[in-house]
């Protein structure tokens, strides 16, 4: 359906946001690029917060109970009387229960956030330009042929610096 | 269950192929052994034979039981049927196996080439060398040939003397440096003996001894130390709890003063008049016994001028502590003076004293047929110096002695070696006397040779050989016996073939004295078993010559401002021990001092010369010059230096060559002390102990109560410290709990159980080097801590103890260890998985007792020393922590053996290597789970002096419970 | 040059201008650059011979003794993971209270940790007797099934000091994404290539910065308990033992400010150089050094209060043991470490409370030194002191390191400068953007206060 792929580069992060807001109510679906964390971008695009967060508290979770199954479960497998402690000694085993925690909910925190963020990506990603990583921001929005020269003025009335368009 | 069968036929092919090469046995004639325990003459791989033998290191004569694992003697222990040892042994005699496999020991016959170097010959041309200067030595004339040893039993020395007729000589000359021909003067003088007493230190009250360092290295350590133990063990005597009281009167504070009530500091020579002024206490207090037949009379004559004032003005000791040694003995029920100075005085006033008080035949006894003295006289030592420079000598014999080491310079002894054209020097490692040489031939370690002993009356011990020869060494009797039979045509005068036949043949002759009916063969296999043949000897009434009375020892008047006290080192004793790493390397117990000799200088003599710690000083007597660095201790009187003996070999082997200063070069003949002028030399010598302090700092490491108190039945504060207490449930042993019970007042110090330990485990030594960096690695120690100044009359002597690991239940060392290196076994073991180990040494940080022992370097064993290792004891590498485990293997045997015989295991069964050679049983070792047990007895019998070391202050509770010394309170008897 | 930016960022810095200043410290450097480069991999492979002799001879090369089995390598290892803390302290806890002048310095605090947890894990290692059977502190499936005893605080430290590499360089790594992608974007040849592969392929798109400002802040989160625990683990390394002098409960939080206390100065003592020899004042104001400094005054004086209340806890107790064990440590022949290290720690930190001298490049990088030197001491008195006094007066034995010990330490400061310094002139050292967002909350707040103006 969507014909061409048009990407604005802005100087300002609320330009761009604007921008996005405006394509939004025109139901398109624009995208963004952006050199620094933006939260009103985010909060432009997205309604939910990142599924990273399920993903964090389930490894922690996850590491917490390796941890209690690590120490416990070796201890009683080759039950060995050390200074006459307890074979399940637990306030010690808490340690290592909440290092274990913070690894795996570290852990899954990044490898869910590569998997949410699709990376490592090889292929170059459409609409991406080397200023976007330095100081301008990006929004890339597919519309249909039709439609293009009406979003272009869009784009510019809201401060375009630079439309690039590019057929799909 | 396949793998295990394998493996185990594996083993059976590869032993049947071992085994062959390796059974014990004799050369060259192959005889028969008689194994004590084990009648099967086959080796089996993995379980010990047992041999019984007879130790040669000292002249005690203890019988000892060899361990001999794949045909390698591994252990030695005490002989349980031998009534000197009793199944115990010293340092020494643990040591021996150092002398056996001494890397440095001669590996085969060597002949002195003109430019002195050596020349390693075949033995068949050492013998033909030999036998030719014999013969020719034998027809220039009468007492051309010369015989120069320590006495090594009656039989060998027989052989010997045998051999030297062949050669028409009768020139035997039995001599050694520490032999103390004026007890035997003595006893001569006072009783017309030849022999000396036997002592019964356990049936007296009092002790006083003058210069014998009965602990250590006097007549007998073994038994003196068990005695010592009974007569100072808590008893009922005349109806109150007492321990023996005792007072040691000498220039320096060994082990065995410490031990005493008393240390009666004097300068060397005082010794006398200290005895005699105790004597004239008795005398004047009529302290006499009634029945001792003195007439009084003459006693006040003799002691006339040793009034205590007077003496006490000579000598510097205190009136009052000689009135107090003579109200002691006095009024004991059994009392016994001994004398070890090189003065026949003392022993003479010692004799006197004894017999005054009552005590000959009950705790100084004379044996019926007592053997001689095996020594020669000294005027035959002087006959045999002056034959050699005077070039009337053409051979010399030299065997078990080193003479140019150990004869005074005014002897002379090394300008008439000189003179004789042929010295064989017949031995282990070559040593000074060897230098000297033309001709060394190796001979047998009396573990590989035939020998007797007869150290006594009713004491007739066998050493049989326990291995092969480790060196290509053959045994010096042997080779006698027969050069002596190639020589003579007529066999009767050498009627044995071998040492072994001669051997046989002695036993014959006793038991045709005891007039045993079994037949010989029996007889004599029983006595190989028993290791010897015991019998009960009869003690002999003796009478006191009267005569002795008419010489009136001079008084000493004030003696030299400076003395130099020379004494014979508790483990090196004459200098023989300095080639054994393990003697060298444990820590002389009072001074702490490793690898080397030093001089002992009391603090106010030191700021009196200006000499500094550890600086090295320069001791000049008339005899020689000496340079040494100096101990600054309170251990010695003031105005007296003390130095071991021991040390300055310039031969002797790697561990003993180069260390220390030789004490004989210093003394005139039979003298152990002198006159000396000091020299601070300024520079800085290195004293390496293991030690760092002796203040105790108010800890509760060694710990000593009053009797007075242990009689009322007060324990001593200390034991209202916070109880144990459990944080978890406590842990459950199902079968033992293995513990142990020290006696601290039992122990002498002796350190016999350090040495055992490093027999029995396999430890490295690591030289002075690594002593000084703190690496010494027993798992044992004697633990030496002096009593603060302003308590020293509320304490003993000196604070003495075995130290090793605690076994805590609650242990420190275990739950620290990240990969259960450490942990703790079902039999309450602190057990040490040393393949488990990876070195993070976090164990010994966190021990409270310091007792884990950790390899900075790979150990190593010069070859032949590895063949001691014990094969039960897995040998620690580089990077592994290490430590006493109550020598589980022998936990192990002992269970093993039970379950082999289905039966439970038996209390004392188990015993660790240092429990089983104390002298003084100080160490009890058995299982906590049983009551009963010897072990447990002993802590409830003596629940008022029993502690746990630190346990209030770390909750470990140890395994361990000592009992605390005892001592007299001063000035509350 | 610098006078070339200043010119620019009169007014207000930009992006472009953040861009070109650090991607300006992203060169290969000139000679000097590598000469130093090469002199600290000298010690460092001087250090690796010393190491590779020690495992072959045994640690007899050191001069570890009876009683003193831990001294120098442990004193480094506890001296290297305290270094590690404040980099966490500043990325993450500092991130979590949102405070702004860490931004400019966060990267590097960062990299000090990850390099200095690299240099502390050698330690436990280097000291071990056996170090070929370390991983015998791990949990891993063996036919044995023999594990490790999860009640020994070295196995704590095991998984605290494991964890604490792998989320701090995690922490690093992630941070790092958009600005190697920023320097990928400008870089040629096999820059390109080295930053492209860093980067995975990130272009900061909308997607990717929703997960990754989530992760990041959850990462931080997890960090900040994390910092805290692993110090405590560490102390409890002594604390949990019964060694008087180490046997404490005040080791915990007494350790985690000794270690930001060392850590920050040691931030100092490397931004300082590094602003100058880069050239970066304008990134690295006076601002940041005097917050830096103030967060150094602060640890000194908890640490001040720590030694203050140990002591006092020991005088409180009268337990015998203890106090011989202090007396020896003030006044014993090895008193001096303690004088010395009382005066670099809490002495001559208290300079930092001359406003002057907190902005004082000059002066804070002397100051520096003196608590890393401090800090290393306190950490070997506490160690070798304790030990060397222990509860058996016989068995005491006081300790000298040597060689070996001495080029293996001095190799530690090598190797963690040699990583350091590649990463300096290879990664971007400075947040861009971070920087930025900086910017860009500088801007809005600007335009908010003007439209409130209007």
């Amino acid at each position: 359906m969507s014909d061409v792929r048009m990407v604005a580069s802005f100087p300002d992060e609320e330009q761009c946001v604007h921008m996005i807001e405006r394509l939004r109510e025109a139901r398109l679906r624009p995208k963004a690029f952006s050199p620094i964390p933006s939260e009103k971008i985010r909060e432009a695009l997205y309604e939910q917060p990142s599924r990273v967060r399920a993903w964090v508290l389930g490894g922690g979770i996850f590491g917490a109970l390796s941890g209690f199954a690590i120490t416990i479960g070796t201890s009683y497998e080759w039950n060995l009387n050390a200074g006459g402690k307890p074979i399940d000694s637990l306030p010690p085993y808490l340690i290592i229960v909440f290092e274990l925690m913070i690894l795996c909910g570290g852990l899954a925190g990044l490898l869910s956030f590569f998997f949410y963020s699709r990376l490592p990506v090889l292929d170059p990603t459409p609409g991406y330009s080397e200023h976007f990583s330095s100081n301008r921001f990006g929004v890339v929005v597919d519309c249909a042929d039709t439609e293009s020269s009406r979003i272009e003025a869009l784009l510019r009335e809201g401060g375009a610096e630079e439309i690039t368009s590019e057929p799909l | 269950m396949s793998e295990g069968l394998s493996r185990r036929s594996f083993l059976k092919i590869a032993s049947a192929a071992g085994a062959a090469a390796a059974i014990p046995g004799c050369e060259p004639v192959g005889r028969e052994l008689i194994p004590y325990v084990v009648p099967d003459e086959n080796v089996i791989p993995g379980v010990p034979s047992f041999y019984a033998t007879v130790c040669s290191e000292c002249s005690a004569g203890c019988g000892v039981i060899a361990r001999v694992r794949e045909g390698r003697v591994i252990k030695l222990e005490g002989n349980p049927k031998d009534p000197i040892s009793l199944g115990r042994l010293c340092a020494r005699g643990q040591a021996a196996l150092q002398g056996l496999y001494n890397p440095d020991r001669l590996a085969h016959p060597f002949v002195r080439r003109d430019d002195g170097r050596l020349r390693r010959v075949s033995w068949d041309v050492a013998t033909r060398e030999l036998l030719g200067r014999l013969e020719t030595a034998a027809k220039a004339g009468k007492d051309r040939v010369a015989y120069l040893a320590r006495p090594q039993g009656p039989t060998f020395d027989k052989v010997a003397k045998t051999w030297l007729s062949a050669w028409n000589s009768t020139k035997a000359v039995f001599w050694e440096p520490l032999a103390r021909p004026v007890a035997r003067q003595a006893a001569q003088e006072c009783f017309g003996r030849s022999d000396v007493p036997v002592y019964h230190l356990d049936q007296a009250e009092a002790l006083i001894s003058f210069g014998a360092d009965f602990n250590e290295t006097w007549e007998s350590p073994v038994e003196m130390a068990r005695q010592y133990a009974a007569f100072r063990a808590p008893k009922e005597r005349r109806g109150k709890l007492s321990i023996g009281r005792s007072a040691y009167v000498g220039p320096r504070m060994n082990v065995t003063a410490a031990k005493c009530d008393e240390w009666i500091a004097v300068k060397p020579g005082h010794e006398a008049a200290i005895a005699m002024s105790v004597l004239y206490v008795l005398v004047r207090q009529g302290w006499v016994s009634p029945n001792s037949g003195f007439d009084i009379g003459t006693l006040k004559s003799f002691v006339q001028g040793y009034e205590p004032d007077t003496i006490s003005q000579q000598t510097g000791v205190p009136a009052e502590a000689i009135v107090r040694m003579g109200q002691m003995f006095g009024q004991a029920e059994g009392a016994v003076a001994l004398a070890g100075t090189d003065d026949k005085e003392t022993h003479v006033a010692a004799f006197i004293l004894n017999a005054v008080t009552g005590n000959l035949g009950k705790t100084v006894v004379f044996l019926e047929d007592a053997p001689a003295s095996p020594y020669s006289p000294q005027a035959d030592v002087d006959g045999l110096i002056q034959a050699m420079s005077q070039k009337q000598l053409d051979v010399l014999v030299v065997s078990g002695v080193n003479p140019v080491y150990s004869m005074p310079p005014a002897a002379k002894f090394n300008d008439a070696l000189r003179q004789v054209p042929l010295v064989v020097w017949c031995g282990l490692v070559p040593d000074e006397t060897a230098e000297h040489a033309h001709l060394l031939l190796p001979v047998h370690h009396p573990l590989e040779a035939w020998r007797d002993i007869a150290p006594r009356a009713g004491v007739n011990g066998i050493g049989q050989p326990v291995m092969q020869p480790v060196f290509e060494s053959r045994d010096l009797g042997d080779l006698m016996l027969t050069t002596a039979r190639a020589a003579s045509a007529d066999s009767k005068t050498v009627p044995w073939e071998s040492m072994a036949d001669a051997v046989n043949a002695s036993f014959q002759a006793i038991q045709k004295q005891i007039g045993d009916k079994n037949k010989p063969e029996d007889f004599f296999a029983q006595a190989l078993r028993d290791g010897g043949v015991y019998a009960e000897a009869k003690a002999v009434e003796v009478k006191f010559n009267a005569s002795v009375f008419q010489n009136k020892p001079k008084p000493p008047g004030a003696g030299p401002d400076l003395a130099l006290a020379v004494y014979p080192h508790l483990f090196l004793y004459d200098g023989r021990g300095a080639d054994k790493p393990w003697l060298q390397e444990t820590p002389e117990p009072v001074d702490q001092i490793v690898w080397d000799s030093w001089a002992s200088v009391h603090p106010e003599t030191a700021k009196t010369l200006g000499i500094s710690s550890e600086e090295v000083i320069e001791i000049q007597t008339d005899q020689g010059m000496a340079a040494l660095p100096a101990l600054i201790t309170e251990h010695v009187r003031p105005g007296v230096i003390a130095v071991p003996l021991g040390q300055g070999h310039s031969a002797y082997g790697r561990y003993a060559k180069g260390r220390g200063v030789n004490g004989f070069s210093l003394l005139a003949p039979g003298a152990l002390s002198a006159t000396v002028k000091v020299r601070a030399t300024g520079a800085k010598g290195q004293l390496v102990t293991p030690l760092f302090s002796e203040d105790m700092m108010g800890r509760n490491i060694v710990e000593a109560m009053s009797i007075e108190d242990l009689a009322r039945g007060v324990a001593p504060e200390r034991e209202k410290a916070p109880g144990p207490y459990e944080m978890y449930s406590a842990f459950k042993y199902p079968t033992h709990k293995w513990g142990m019970t020290i006696d601290v007042n039992a122990c002498v110090g002796c350190s016999a159980c350090v040495a055992a330990c490093y027999a029995e485990n396999n430890l490295a030594f690591v030289g002075k080097d690594g002593v000084a960096s703190g690496r010494i690695m027993s798992w044992m120690r004697i633990e030496r801590y002096a009593p603060p100044k302003d308590q020293a009359d509320k304490a003993p002597l000196l604070y003495i103890t075995p130290m090793l690991c605690q076994q805590c239940s609650h242990a420190p060392c275990e739950p620290v260890c990240p990969v259960f290196a450490a942990y703790h076994t079902q039999e309450g073991i602190n057990g040490q998985n040393y393949n488990r180990c990876v070195g993070t040494r976090y164990c010994e940080n966190n021990c409270p007792y310091k007792v884990r022992r950790f390899n900075w370097y790979k150990p190593e064993w010069p070859a032949p020393l590895h063949l001691q290792l014990n094969p039960d004891v897995t040998v620690r590498g580089a990077g592994v922590m290490e430590k006493c485990t109550f020598c589980i293997q022998r936990i192990v045997y002992a269970e093993i053996n039970a379950k082999t015989e289905n039966r439970p295991l038996r209390d004392g069964e188990t015993v660790p290597a240092c429990a089983q050679t104390c002298p003084t049983n100080a160490i009890t070792f058995g299982d906590q789970n049983d009551p009963q047990s010897e072990m447990m007895r002993r802590r409830k019998d003596n629940e008022l002096r029993a502690y746990r070391v630190l346990n209030a202050e770390f909750n470990t509770l140890p395994s361990i419970t000592y009992l605390r010394e005892l001592y007299h309170e001063k000035g509350r008897a | 040059m610098a006078a070339a930016v200043s010119t620019t960022t009169a007014q207000a810095p930009t992006f472009a201008d953040i861009d070109r200043e650090v991607r300006r410290v992203l060169n290969p450097g000139g000679l000097q650059y590598w000469a130093w480069i090469c002199f600290c991999l000298f010690f460092v492979l001087i250090a690796g011979a010393l190491w590779t002799n020690q495992v072959y001879e045994g640690l007899g090369v050191t001069h570890l003794t009876q009683p003193t089995m831990w001294a120098v390598y442990i004193t480094n290892f506890v001296f290297w993971v305290g270094i590690a803390h404040s980099g966490t302290l500043i990325s993450a806890i500092l991130y979590l209270f949102r405070t702004r002048w860490r931004t400019a310095v966060y990267r590097l605090a960062e990299t000090m940790t990850v390099f200095a947890v690299l240099t502390a894990g050698l330690f436990p290692i280097i000291h071990l007797g056996r170090p070929w059977f370390f991983y015998w502190l791990a949990p891993y499936p063996n036919e044995r099934s023999l594990q490790p005893d999860f009640r020994s605080p070295l196995v704590w430290d095991f998984f605290a000091i494991s964890t604490y590499l792998t989320i701090s360089s995690l922490f690093l790594f992630m941070g790092l994404i958009p600005d190697v992608a920023n320097a990928r974007d400008a870089a040629k040849g096999w820059r390109k290539t080295f930053y492209s592969i860093m980067s995975m392929g990130w272009r900061g798109t909308d997607r990717q910065w929703r997960h990754f400002s989530m992760a990041y802040l959850l990462l931080a989160g997890f960090a900040t308990p994390l910092v805290l625990s692993v110090h405590s683990v560490v102390s409890w390394d002594f604390a949990m033992a019964q060694l008087p002098g180490w046997h404490s409960t005040i080791f915990a939080p007494y350790f985690v400010a000794g270690a930001i206390f060392s850590g920050v100065a040691m931030v100092l003592t490397l931004l300082i150089p590094i602003r100058k020899i880069m050239g970066l004042e304008d990134l690295i104001t006076p601002w940041h050094l005097d917050n830096l400094a103030k967060v150094i005054l602060l640890t000194s004086l908890i640490v001040s209060y720590s030694y203050i209340c140990e002591s006092f806890m020991v005088w409180y107790s009268q337990d015998a043991i203890e106090l011989a064990t202090f007396h020896q440590r003030y006044w014993g022949p090895q008193g001096y470490l303690f004088w010395m290290m009382v005066a670099c720690n809490c002495v001559i930190p208290l300079l930092l409370f001359v406003p002057r001298i907190r902005i004082s490049a000059v002066w804070l990088f002397i100051i520096s030194l003196f608590v890393n030197v401090g800090m290393w001491l306190e950490r070997f008195v506490i160690i070798e002191g304790s030990l060397a006094t222990n509860t058996e007066p016989s068995q005491w034995r006081f300790y000298h390191p040597s060689v070996t010990e001495i080029f293996i330490t001095v190799g530690s400061f090598a190797w963690f400068l040699m990583l350091f310094s590649l990463f300096a002139r290879f990664l971007p050292i400075i947040s861009m953007t971070e920087l930025k967002e900086g910017i860009q909350w500088l801007r809005e707040a600007l335009r908010d206060n003007y439209r409130r103006a209007a």
